[in-house]
């Protein structure tokens, strides 16, 4: 009898160290980021305050030798929420590589328009800077879920393409009440190391205009239009992170367009220039400027103008330091005319960290 | 006149075990349809650009972790960059979504195992040749 309890236990063993051994090759990473800040809205009295910035859990895992998965799921402060925190999963999607350098993925991405929606993602130890240009709150159309075709890496210059269909700006992680599905083409070139050129298109028409969780967008004060709406967005990226220089520019063109107040012309650009030292030490500047129009209705109108002056330092590949000194210069728009006028200085420091 | 062949071959010898003493770059591979690179080609497979093998079999790709005594070298001459600088390109392009991770291994041997125990496998080792089986190497053009 204890012979065979014996030799059932061996077989277990002998199957579970087989089956350990198929199981799917998976990483683990996290990131984080606590900041500090002092700005000078008020200039009377400014404002000092330390951030517990977003946390995020990140996986990776070789399913098979073709099937790939990916989720980023980070909690962040929400003050609505009764523990004053919220989880969210940012991405979880799975990749079929069905040709070399080609793939299709389903689930829930970053919407691939611009170099930094493509490439940063929730990981602040990768930002150049502190902050995502501006018009990530207002008109990026920040997530999509749906299915996208991709390529990378084809030919001489490293030709690269993205093409998604899925659920428009209005929708949730789970329904689109919207009968036109989201539409994002992007194409890429890498002609030396470390350089990146891309354009994009994006396109959505919304029976019923919204903000869903997707989006990120700023809503237009005292207005709730939910008639229909056209968004389309051009996007312009260019890349360079060399040895000694780095330059990131993003500039991006929106128009919407509704049938009460017509065709509204939105512009954003996001120039970063930094300077390598000894692989460590990055001085830099900063140019970020956003322009709603006054007749739009998708995001609120405004102009703002953020100029900054900063340093890096990179302690690892898993950890650096943060520090910027900004000025704002912010102009309203209301829909009958401007709105106040606001300038002001900020110090922002971050610590951004992996592990 | 045996005095100048005695030279000749002493300087031949001499050369080709200078050769196999030095710490040098050596890709070894298994099973990548791959008998010899240019160090360009080198450079773009382990950078990521490569998927798939033209037989079909995956691109494993295996690099010394920075404990590795073969991790400077193979960060000079493959990314053109320091240890941290070649962690830092392929954390972001796996954070990217873009490509699976690479096989960090601590040592030559280590390495030289993982890949003669896995077809597609390719690594980047920065060591004297003749620590490592000539039937793995893909010859440097």
């Amino acid at each position: 009898m204890n012979l065979k309890i014996f030799n059932c236990f061996i077989i277990c063993i002998l199957c579970s160290t087989k089956l350990w051994a198929q199981l799917p090759k998976t990483e683990f990473k996290g990131f984080g980021h606590i900041e500090y800040s002092l700005d000078f809205v008020n200039p009377n009295k400014p404002d000092s305050y330390f951030i517990l910035g977003e946390h995020d859990l990140f996986v990776q895992s070789k399913i098979t030798k073709r099937f790939s998965y990916l989720g980023e799921f980070v909690i962040r402060y929400n003050g609505a929420s009764a523990t004053k925190f919220l989880p969210s999963i940012e991405r979880t999607l799975v990749k079929y590589a069905y040709l070399n350098n080609h793939s299709v993925i389903f689930g829930k991405i970053h919407t691939p328009i611009n170099y930094w929606n493509d490439s940063y993602h929730h990981g602040r130890v990768f930002y150049p800077v502190i902050s995502r240009p501006i018009a990530f709150s207002h008109f990026v159309p920040l997530h999509t879920i749906g299915v996208q075709a991709q390529g990378q890496n084809i030919g001489k210059w490293n030709f690269g393409y993205d093409v998604v269909v899925g659920n428009g700006i209005a929708s949730t992680d789970i329904f689109d009440s919207n009968s036109s599905p989201g539409f994002a083409a992007a194409i890429h070139i890498k002609p030396i190391d470390g350089m990146r050129i891309g354009v994009s298109h994006y396109f959505n028409r919304m029976d019923e205009n919204g903000y869903g969780s997707h989006s990120g967008h700023v809503m237009p004060t005292g207005t709730a239009y939910r008639g229909p709406l056209d968004f389309y967005l051009n996007s312009l990226s260019f890349a360079y992170f060399g040895k000694k220089f780095e330059i990131l520019s993003e500039s991006s063109r929106n128009l919407t367009r509704t049938d009460s107040l017509g065709l509204a012309n939105n512009f954003s650009t996001f120039l970063y220039l930094g300077y390598v030292i000894k692989e460590k030490h990055v001085p830099m500047i900063m140019v970020d400027y956003i322009n709603i129009s006054s007749n739009d209705l998708h995001s609120s109108p405004m102009e703002l103008l953020k100029l900054g002056l900063g340093y890096r330092y990179e302690f690892s590949h898993l950890l650096n330091v943060k520090g910027m000194l900004e000025y704002y210069f912010q102009h309203s728009h209301s829909h009958h005319g401007s709105g106040p006028q606001q300038n002001y200085f900020a110090i922002e420091m971050q610590l951004a960290y992996g592990f | 006149m045996q005095f100048l062949i005695s030279l000749f071959l002493s300087l031949f010898l001499g050369t080709t075990l200078l050769a196999q003493t030095e710490e040098k770059l050596v890709i070894i591979g298994n099973k990548t349809g791959l008998t010899e690179l240019t160090l360009k080609e080198a450079r773009d497979i382990f950078k990521g650009k490569m998927s798939f093998w033209k037989n079909k079999e995956e691109v494993i790709i295996v690099l010394p972790s920075p404990k590795s005594d073969d991790a400077t070298g193979v960060a000079n001459e493959i990314f053109q960059t320091s240890v941290t600088g070649m962690q830092k390109h392929w954390l972001a392009l796996v954070f990217q979504g873009r490509s699976n991770p690479p096989v960090f291994v601590q040592s030559t041997r280590e390495a030289i195992d993982y890949v003669n125990k896995n077809s597609g496998a390719i690594a980047a080792l920065y060591c004297k040749s003749s620590e490592v089986p000539a039937s793995l190497i893909i010859k440097l053009k």
